[in-house]
């Protein structure tokens, strides 16, 4: 299903407009969150599957790396990040759910899916100037694939990385 | 029971767990038993439980830092404070106040644990305007306490954007109440949490989305 929905967009005009809001498909979301990385898209197949991002963004500690941020067209949220190396590769994807999502990306939902990734919870103590911090998150895979999620278990974002 | 996954909009879903028998801190003794899934409201830690403590938090990591016991008066200034700043920031339940001397960090009048619910106001906190410094760090412990789709809307009424591969925070605005502000999200809300309550006709005027937002968010809050 998920090789399907990939090939399909790939082949066709599979834009942001054309498929991701129509649809509303989890397979669809958890398909470019789970290849971007693996499968090593560049930056003319991630235009491919959700079009120009609305953002740009240059990291000045690391020559050519960028990150595109996309929004949700309906409500202005947040949605991807997706962040290339200097060859314009995929090193990593950030996919925040919105509302009609979030009950397709609950912990449970990862845990099941990811089962065969090792999957721990974690909570990290970051400090920030005045601030004691508790990150709450579940890492699998060594750390490559993360979701993190608050005090009330919703999960904020799911990252994963090469 | 299978209970529906979704809940209400101000509610969240806390699911079917077992519950060990406890005591509470008021004596009762609560049986062990199945919790079946129910939806909860955000933010039900019900009312202010200030409790002040002189020795260091487990867990504190600025081992440097010398904690003492908080003198009466302080003690009282901090309660009246408190009594006076809207429920939405002090509807907290349990909150542990200490009055360590100094900050390891330079020019810091307090930190907060927004996760353990904790408050440090150092000595110099008391030499400026104390309940500013107070509505900040409660602020930090909101900031914790706020929805997924509430922070979603708070990032997008202050045009914040997030980058966890590489850590970064991205906003596009030029302006900030104060100037810590453009570091993070989070500073930059409990700045403006701060500056609504302090100086709300200079704040509206500035940052009139984001006035809007707490507005909603303070809704009828005393």
């Amino acid at each position: 299903m998920k090789a399907l929905i990939i090939l399909l967009c790939l082949t066709t005009s599979c834009s942001l407009t054309s498929s991701k809001y129509s649809s509303q498909n989890p397979d669809f979301y958890w398909s470019i969150l789970e290849n971007a990385t693996e499968q090593k898209w560049t930056k003319s197949q991630v235009l491919k599957m959700l079009g120009p991002p609305d953002e740009k963004h240059k990291h000045t500690e690391r020559e050519e790396a960028i990150s595109w941020f996309y929004s949700n067209r309906k409500n202005n949220f947040q949605e991807w990040v997706f962040s290339f190396d200097s060859d314009g590769i995929v090193e990593g994807v950030s996919y925040f759910p919105n509302d009609l999502m979030i009950s397709s990306f609950s912990i449970e939902k990862i845990m099941t899916r990811w089962q065969s990734l090792n999957c721990q919870h974690k909570v990290k103590q970051v400090l920030k100037s005045h601030v004691i911090k508790k990150e709450k998150s579940l890492s699998c895979d060594n750390n490559k694939r993360t979701a993190n999620y608050n005090r009330y278990n919703e999960v904020e974002y799911i990252s994963v990385r090469k | 029971m299978a209970f529906a996954s979704s809940c209400p909009k101000d509610m969240y879903l806390v699911r079917e767990h077992k519950r060990q028998a406890h005591y509470r801190n008021d004596g009762t003794y609560v049986s062990g038993t199945t919790v079946s899934s129910h939806c909860r409201h955000y933010r039900s830690e019900g009312p202010l439980d200030p409790k002040f403590k002189n020795e260091m938090p487990k867990g504190w990591p600025y081992k440097k830092e010398t904690f003492k016991q908080c003198p009466k008066k302080k003690k009282e200034k901090i309660l009246n404070i408190l009594n006076s700043l809207p429920n939405i920031l002090t509807q907290i339940g349990k909150l542990t106040i200490y009055c360590p001397s100094k900050s390891e960090t330079p020019n810091n009048p307090a930190t907060s644990a927004p996760d353990d619910k904790i408050i440090s106001l150092y000595d110099s906190s008391f030499e400026m305007d104390t309940k500013r410094v107070i509505t900040h760090e409660l602020a930090h412990i909101l900031w914790a306490r706020l929805s997924s789709n509430e922070k979603k809307t708070y990032y997008s009424a202050s045009q914040w954007k997030e980058d966890p591969i590489n850590k970064v925070y991205k906003t596009n605005r030029k302006t900030f109440s104060a100037p810590d502000g453009s570091h993070d999200p989070e500073e930059d809300f409990a700045n403006n949490i701060e500056y609504y309550l302090t100086e709300n006709t200079k704040f509206k005027s500035n940052f009139p989305q984001i006035n809007t937002w707490i507005k909603n968010l303070f809704g009828d809050t005393k």
